[in-house]
C-alpha cells in the first residue's frame, strides 16, 4: 500500500514537472465529461415524468438539461482530446530527457551489457506510453467517485436498498486487476524476446546491414526466424488472454444478477405504487451507466497497474543510477592533478566483467610514468581494452587500484577526472550529425568553427571535411536528408579528430586508432602524435596509451607492456623486449616477416 | 470514416480472415443489442405505466444485458490478438519492402525511410493494427447510432436525413481537423527521426564509451529536447486552430436537436404520442447523439489509416527499385573468362564528386587481385558495384562478357562471398553467423571456421557453436573486434564452399591480432586458389601474396603488377609499402634496406 502511495505520488510529480497547467486541465475536463452523463439522467428523468404528466413544459426543461449538458460533454471531449494529447507530448518528452540523462549519465558500463539491466531499461522505454499520461487514471478515478457517488444518491432517492447495487461491481474491479499483473509478469518475461523481435527488423531495414542482406540473400530467413519468435511470444499471451477472457466473464456474471434484480425490485415498487415510471427509467439508465463504469473502472485498475509496475522501474532505475553515482563519488575528493608528476600505477588490479564469473585480468601490476608514450600489445581477447576501460573508470576493479600521482583513482571524481582523458576506440562512434557537430562533441564546450578544425588538423583529418560539399557544414551518414556518406576510414579520422578536441588531457588512449586507415595517412598520424605526445609530456606529463596490432607503430613506444593470460607478460621497450626473445619478439618477428 | 473502416477492415482481413469475421461479427452484434435494449426500455415503461405485466420485458432486459456483458471481454481479447497479427504481418511488409530490392540507394532515400517509419505509427505513437481493437466498438457504435435512427427515423422520418447530416458534418469536421495534425507530423518525418536519432545515441551502447569520455549526455538531452520542441510547436498550433467552428458547431447540433425534443414533447403532451414511444424516441436521439462526437476510438484508426497511405508508398518505392535493377542468370559458373569494368562512371546520390570516372579493370577468373589505395579512393565503392548494388551511371561491368545490368543480381550475388569491412554482427549462434554466408546449403561450417581460425574462439565459447554472440542475451557472449573478424571471415570462406566463385575481402585482418594476421597470409593462397579474390587492404604483408596488385588513385587504376613489379618500379606502391616495411628494419631506416630484402 505504501508503495503504491509512493508510486501514485511519482505518478503526480512526473505529470505536474512535465506540464503543470495541463495535469490540472485534464482532471477538470474529465471530470466535467464523466459528470456531465449522470447528470443526464436527471434530465431524461424530468423529461419522462413530463410525459406522464402529460406536461409539455416540464418535458421541455429536462430536454434543455438534456442538451445542454450534451453540448457541454461535446466540448469537453474535443478540449480534453486535445489536452490529453499534449500533455502525453510533454510527458514523453519529460521521460525520454529523464532516461537518457540517466542511461547516458551512468558513468558505468554495466547497464548497458547485462541482459537483466537490459531488459529493465528496454521495459521502461517502452512503458513510457503508460507513464506518459499520469493523470488519466487519477483523473478517471476521481470522476468515477464524484459519478458513483451521484449514481448512488439517485438510487438511494430511489430506494436505500439499491445503494447495493455498486457492490456487484466490485468483483469485476479485482477481476481486471488480477489479469492485468499476470499480463505485466507475461511482459516482463517477454523483453529479450522481444529484443530478438527488433533485432531481425533492424537488420532487414538498417542501411548499415543492407549489403550483406542483400548479397547474401537474409530477407526470407530473418522474416521466418522473427516470425517463429514472434508465434512463440503470441501463444503465451494467447494462453493468458484465454485466463483473462474467463476470468471477467465469470466476474460480469454477478453484476448481471445484481442488475436484474435491482430492475425487479423496483419494477415491483412501481407497480405497488411505491415507485414513479421515472424511478423505473432512471434504474434502467443508471444501470447501464453503472455497467460502463465499471467497465471504464476496470480499465483504470488496469492502467493503474501497468502505470504502477512502470514507475516502479523508473524508481529501481533512477536508484539504481544514483547507487552508482554515490558508489563513485569519493567521501572527501581529491582533485585532478593539473599535470602528471609521477605517472599512473596499476597495483595488484583484477577483474572480471560482471555476471560472467572469469576473470580478464589478474593481479596486474605495472608502472605509466608521466610523460611516456606505453603501447600495449596481446592477442585479442588478451585484455588490453579491459585495462584501458579500468583507467577510464567504465569499470571498477574487483580487486588492487589504481593510483595518479600517488592518489587513489577512486577519490578522484569521474567527471573531473574524464575531463582530462581523450579517447580514440576501434569502434569509434559514428555520428551522424554535421560534420562540426560529430567532430565538436569531444568539447561540447567549445563553439568555434576555429577549434574544431585545429583539432582535424592534429588529428591528420582535415581533408575529410575539405572534400565535403558544405564542409563542416555537412550532414553525415545517409539516414538523414542531404547526408554524404564516409568511408568507413574517413570516419575514423573524423573520430580521432573528435579525440583531439580536448587539448589538455594527462591520458590519451589509442585503441587501435589505424586499423582502418591507409599507409600514408598511418604515417603522417603517428609522426604527429609522437610529437604531440613529446609535448604533451613536457607541459603536463601526459600519458599517450596507445593499443596497435600493429608493430611498426609499437616499437616507437617508450614502453611496451605485453598482455597474455590477464597478466603482464612483458615490459620494457623495444630494444629490450627484443632482445630478450620473447613473445612479443616472437609477435614482432610474425609481422616482420611478411615485409622480408 | 466509412471508407476508412472498410480499408482497415480489408487490410486486416489479408492477415487474417477468420479473425476479422468474428470482431467485426462481434461489434456488430453487440451494436444491435444496444437498440433491442432500448426498445426493451421502452416496453417495460410502457408495461409499469399502464399496470401490464412487466415479466416480458424484464426477461427480455435480463437476456441483453448479460448477453452484452459476455460479449464484451471475448471482442476485447479478440481484437488485441487482430492487432498483433496485423502489426506483425506489417512489419513485415514493411521489412520486406526495406530488404528486398536489390539495390542500396533504395534504403540510403532518407524518403523511404520516412516511409517506413510512418508506415509503423512511428511518427504518431499508433501503429495500424492498435485500431483492431478499437473497430468493433467503432461498428457497434456505428450500428448503434444507425438503429437509433431508425427508432427516430419510425417517428418522423424526415428527422433522419436531418440529423445525418448534422453529425456527418460535425464528425467530418473533427476528422479531418485531427487528419491534418497527423499530416503535418508526417511532414516532419525527418526532423522528428533526426530528434530521436539523438534520443538513441543516448540510449544505446555502441557510443556508450564515448558519450562517456567526452560527457554527451546533457548535450544529446538538450539538442534532442530543442529539436523535438521545434518540430511539435508547429503540430500544437495546428492542433489548436478552429475552435470557433468546433464552438459553432455544438451550437448547430443544439438546435437541430432541440427541434427534434420540442417536436417529441408537443406530441406526448398532446397525446399523439404515447409514454412508452416518447421515452423510446428521447432515448434514441440521446443514443445518435454521440455519432457527432470524435474521440480516441476514432483517432487510432484515422492515424491508422494515414499510415496504411504510407505502407502503400513505400510499397510502391520498393517495386519501382526492385524492377529497376532486373535481369535474368547469369552465364554458369561465372566468372570463368573474366570480370571487366569498362569505362566505369559513378556518382553517389546526393555528392557532385564521381568516385569513378572512366574506370577499366579487367579481373582475371580464378586468380586473386588486390586493390590498394588511400581512403576514399573507391576501394569499398568497387565492391558495390560488382555485387550490383548500384548500377554505374556510364560505363559497364562485363561478367564473362554480359554486362552485369542484364544479370539478376539476387542470382549472381549467390556467386559472391565478401567480407566487408564494416561486417555484419549478427546477434544469433555462432552457428549462424557463419551459415548465414550460404542459406539453404547444407555445409560443414566447422570446417570453414577452422580455416578462417576461429577454433580456437569456438572452444572458449560457453555452448561452442551454439553460443549466441551477444552479451544482450541471456547465455550470450560478446566477441572482441578481432574475433567477430575472424567469423565474418569464415561466413565468406562458408560462401565458398558452399559454392560462390568471387571472395572479396575488405580488409579482411583489420581488427585481428598478430597471430590471425599471420594466419590469414600465409594460408592466403590455399584460402583463394581457384577462386577469383579480390582483396582490399592497406596492410602489405596480405596484399603483397596477391597474384596481381592495381593502386587506385582518383578512380583510376594508376599502377598494375604483381608485388615485384611496382616495388621495381619505386613508384607509388613502391613508396607505401616502404612505409610500413621500414618500420620493421632494424636500425637505422634505408628504403633500399627494405626493397632488396622483399
Amino acid at each position: 500500500m505504501r508503495s503504491a502511495l509512493r508510486t501514485l505520488a511519482l505518478m503526480v510529480q512526473i505529470s505536474w514537472r512535465a506540464d503543470a497547467a495541463r495535469s490540472v486541465f485534464a482532471v477538470i475536463t474529465a471530470v466535467g465529461q464523466m459528470a456531465s452523463l449522470p447528470l443526464r439522467a436527471i434530465g431524461l428523468k424530468i423529461l419522462t415524468d413530463g410525459f406522464v404528466a402529460a406536461d409539455r413544459s416540464e418535458a421541455l426543461r429536462g430536454a434543455a438539461v438534456v442538451l445542454a449538458l450534451s453540448a457541454l460533454h461535446r466540448l469537453m471531449l474535443h478540449a480534453s482530446l486535445n489536452v490529453r494529447m499534449r500533455l502525453r507530448e510533454n510527458t514523453q518528452l519529460y521521460l525520454d530527457s529523464h532516461i537518457m540523462d540517466l542511461t547516458a549519465g551512468i558513468p558505468g558500463l554495466e547497464h548497458h551489457e547485462r541482459p537483466e539491466y537490459l531488459d529493465q531499461v528496454e521495459l521502461i522505454r517502452n512503458e513510457r506510453g503508460y507513464l506518459a499520461n499520469p493523470f488519466n487514471p487519477i483523473s478517471w478515478t476521481i470522476a468515477s467517485i464524484f459519478q458513483s457517488a451521484s449514481v448512488v444518491a439517485m438510487l438511494v432517492g430511489v430506494h436505500p436498498a439499491l445503494a447495493l447495487l455498486p457492490l456487484f461491481g466490485i468483483p469485476t474491479a479485482w477481476a481486471t486487476g488480477r489479469g492485468e499483473y499476470r499480463l505485466v509478469a507475461l511482459v516482463d518475461g517477454q523483453a529479450e524476446g522481444n529484443r530478438v523481435l527488433r533485432h531481425h527488423f533492424e537488420l532487414a531495414t538498417k542501411p548499415e546491414s543492407a549489403k550483406e542482406v542483400r548479397i547474401f540473400g537474409l530477407t526470407d530467413e530473418l522474416l521466418r526466424r522473427r516470425r517463429a519468435r514472434f508465434d512463440v511470444l503470441e501463444r503465451e499471451r494467447r494462453q493468458l488472454g484465454l485466463e483473462r477472457v474467463l476470468l471477467s466473464t465469470g466476474a460480469w456474471l454477478l453484476f448481471a444478477a445484481g442488475y436484474v434484480g435491482a430492475l425487479v425490485f423496483t419494477v415491483r415498487a412501481a407497480s405497488r405504487g411505491d415507485a414513479t415510471v421515472g424511478d423505473v427509467v432512471l434504474v434502467l439508465s443508471i444501470g447501464t451507466q453503472l455497467d460502463q463504469q465499471l467497465a471504464e473502472l476496470g480499465e483504470n485498475v488496469a492502467w493503474f497497474v501497468r502505470t504502477h509496475r512502470a514507475v516502479r522501474r523508473l524508481r529501481w532505475f533512477t536508484d539504481y543510477a544514483e547507487g552508482v553515482h554515490a558508489a563513485l563519488t569519493p567521501a572527501a575528493p581529491a582533485a585532478v592533478p593539473d599535470r602528471l608528476a609521477g605517472g599512473i600505477t596499476v597495483e595488484g588490479v583484477s577483474f572480471g566483467y560482471p555476471g560472467t564469473g572469469t576473470a580478464v585480468l589478474e593481479g596486474v601490476d605495472l608502472q605509466l610514468p608521466a610523460g611516456s608514450t606505453v603501447a600495449i600489445v596481446g592477442e585479442n581477447g588478451a585484455g588490453k581494452t579491459t585495462l584501458v576501460k579500468l583507467l577510464c573508470r567504465f569499470y571498477e576493479p574487483t580487486a588492487g587500484r589504481i593510483l595518479v600521482d600517488g592518489v587513489d583513482l577512486r577519490s578522484i571524481p569521474v567527471d573531473g577526472w574524464r575531463r582530462r582523458v581523450a579517447t580514440g576506440f576501434q569502434d569509434f562512434a559514428m555520428f551522424q550529425l554535421l560534420a562540426r557537430e560529430t567532430v565538436g562533441v569531444g568539447d561540447t564546450s567549445v563553439d568555434d568553427d576555429a577549434d574544431v578544425l585545429a583539432a582535424l588538423a592534429r588529428a591528420a583529418a582535415a581533408e575529410v571535411v575539405d572534400e565535403l560539399p558544405t564542409g563542416l557544414g555537412t550532414q553525415l551518414g545517409r539516414e538523414f536528408d542531404g547526408g554524404v556518406e564516409l568511408s568507413l576510414g574517413q570516419w575514423q579520422k573524423l573520430a580521432l579528430g573528435r579525440a583531439m578536441m580536448r587539448e589538455t588531457p594527462l591520458l590519451l588512449v589509442l585503441d587501435e586508432p589505424t586499423a582502418s586507415l591507409d599507409a600514408p595517412t598511418e604515417h603522417r598520424l603517428f609522426e604527429r602524435f609522437a610529437g604531440a605526445a613529446q609535448d604533451a609530456a613536457r607541459e603536463r606529463g601526459a600519458i599517450t596509451i596507445l593499443i596497435s596490432h600493429r608493430f611498426s607503430t609499437v616499437r616507437m613506444a617508450d614502453l611496451i607492456l605485453v598482455i597474455a593470460g590477464g597478466r603482464i607478460a612483458e615490459a620494457g621497450d623495444h630494444a629490450t623486449l627484443m632482445r630478450a626473445g620473447g613473445l612479443y619478439a616472437e609477435l614482432y618477428d610474425l609481422q616482420a616477416r611478411a615485409y622480408r | 470514416m466509412a471508407n476508412g473502416v472498410l480499408r482497415l477492415l480489408r487490410v486486416f482481413a489479408s492477415v487474417d480472415r477468420r479473425l476479422t469475421v468474428a470482431v467485426t461479427a462481434l461489434g456488430g452484434s453487440q451494436g444491435l443489442l444496444l437498440p433491442s435494449f432500448t426498445l426493451a426500455i421502452g416496453a417495460l415503461a410502457g408495461a409499469v405505466e399502464s399496470g401490464a405485466s412487466a415479466t416480458g420485458p424484464l426477461v427480455a432486459l435480463a437476456v441483453l444485458f448479460t448477453l452484452q456483458r459476455l460479449l464484451d471481454p471475448v471482442t476485447t481479447e479478440l481484437g488485441s490478438i487482430l492487432a498483433r497479427e496485423v502489426d506483425e504481418a506489417l512489419t513485415a511488409r514493411v521489412m520486406r519492402a526495406m530488404a528486398e530490392p536489390p539495390g542500396l540507394a533504395h534504403v540510403e532515400d532518407p524518403e523511404v525511410l520516412d516511409a517506413a517509419l510512418q508506415a509503423l505509427g512511428g511518427v504518431t505513437g499508433t501503429t495500424p493494427g492498435a485500431s483492431a481493437v478499437q473497430l468493433p466498438f467503432i461498428i457497434k457504435r456505428r450500428i448503434w447510432y444507425g438503429s437509433s435512427l431508425l427508432i427516430v427515423g419510425a417517428y418522423r422520418w424526415w428527422l433522419v436525413p436531418v440529423l445525418l447530416v448534422a453529425y456527418g458534418i460535425a464528425f467530418r469536421f473533427l476528422r479531418s481537423h485531427h487528419d491534418q495534425v497527423t499530416l503535418v507530423m508526417h511532414g516532419q518525418t525527418d526532423r522528428l527521426r533526426r530528434a530521436y536519432y539523438l534520443r538513441t545515441l543516448a540510449l544505446t551502447h555502441t557510443v556508450a564509451k564515448e558519450t562517456r569520455v567526452f560527457g554527451l549526455a546533457p548535450w544529446f538531452v538538450d539538442r534532442y529536447r530543442s529539436s523535438w520542441l521545434d518540430v511539435m510547436r508547429d503540430i500544437w498550433a495546428r492542433r489548436n486552430e478552429r475552435w470557433r467552428e468546433i464552438v459553432g458547431l455544438a451550437a448547430g447540433l443544439v438546435a437541430v436537436e432541440g427541434l427534434a425534443f420540442w417536436l417529441v414533447a408537443t406530441d406526448v403532451a398532446a397525446g399523439d404520442l404515447g409514454v412508452a414511444g416518447g421515452v423510446i424516441v428521447t432515448q434514441a436521439l440521446v443514443a445518435a447523439a454521440a455519432a457527432g462526437q470524435f474521440d480516441w476510438i476514432y483517432l487510432e484508426p484515422a492515424q491508422g489509416n494515414l499510415a496504411l497511405d504510407k505502407l502503400d508508398v513505400l510499397e510502391q518505392r520498393a517495386a519501382r527499385a526492385r524492377d529497376a535493377l532486373a535481369g535474368g542468370p547469369p552465364p554458369a559458373e561465372a566468372p570463368t573468362r573474366s570480370i571487366r569494368f569498362e569505362g566505369v562512371r559513378f556518382t553517389y546520390p546526393g555528392r557532385d564528386e564521381p568516385v569513378f570516372d572512366d574506370f577499366d579493370l579487367e579481373i582475371d577468373a580464378g586468380r586473386s587481385l588486390a586493390i590498394v589505395g588511400e581512403n576514399g579512393a573507391g576501394k569499398t565503392t568497387f565492391v558495390k558495384l560488382l555485387a550490383r548494388l548500384y548500377d554505374p551511371d556510364e560505363g559497364r561491368i562485363l561478367v564473362d562478357g554480359v554486362d552485369l545490368r542484364h544479370i539478376d543480381p539476387v542470382t549472381w550475388r549467390r556467386r559472391l562471398a565478401p567480407v566487408f569491412q564494416d561486417f555484419l554482427q549478427l546477434e544469433v549462434s555462432a552457428h549462424d553467423n557463419v551459415a548465414f554466408g550460404a542459406l539453404g546449403v547444407d555445409g560443414d561450417v566447422a570446417r570453414a571456421g577452422n580455416l578462417a581460425g576461429a577454433a580456437s574462439l569456438i572452444a572458449r565459447l560457453p555452448s561452442g557453436w551454439n553460443t549466441v554472440l551477444s552479451r544482450e542475451f541471456t547465455g550470450g557472449t560478446q566477441l572482441s573486434g578481432g574475433e567477430w573478424q575472424r567469423l565474418a571471415l569464415a561466413r565468406a570462406l562458408y560462401a565458398v564452399q558452399c559454392g560462390a566463385g568471387v571472395l572479396i575481402l575488405d580488409e579482411p585482418t583489420a581488427a585481428m591480432d598478430v597471430r590471425g594476421e599471420a594466419e590469414v597470409y600465409d594460408r592466403f593462397l590455399d584460402l583463394t586458389r581457384g577462386v577469383t579474390t579480390i582483396v582490399i587492404s592497406h596492410r602489405f604483408s596480405t596484399v603483397r601474396r596477391a597474384d596481381r596488385i592495381v593502386v587506385v588513385e582518383h578512380g583510376q587504376v594508376v599502377e598494375d603488377g604483381s608485388h615485384a613489379e611496382l616495388v621495381a618500379r619505386g613508384d607509388r606502391y613502391a613508396r607505401m609499402y616502404q612505409l610500413q616495411a621500414a618500420r620493421f628494419v632494424e636500425g637505422p631506416t634505408d628504403p633500399t634496406v627494405a626493397e632488396t630484402s622483399a
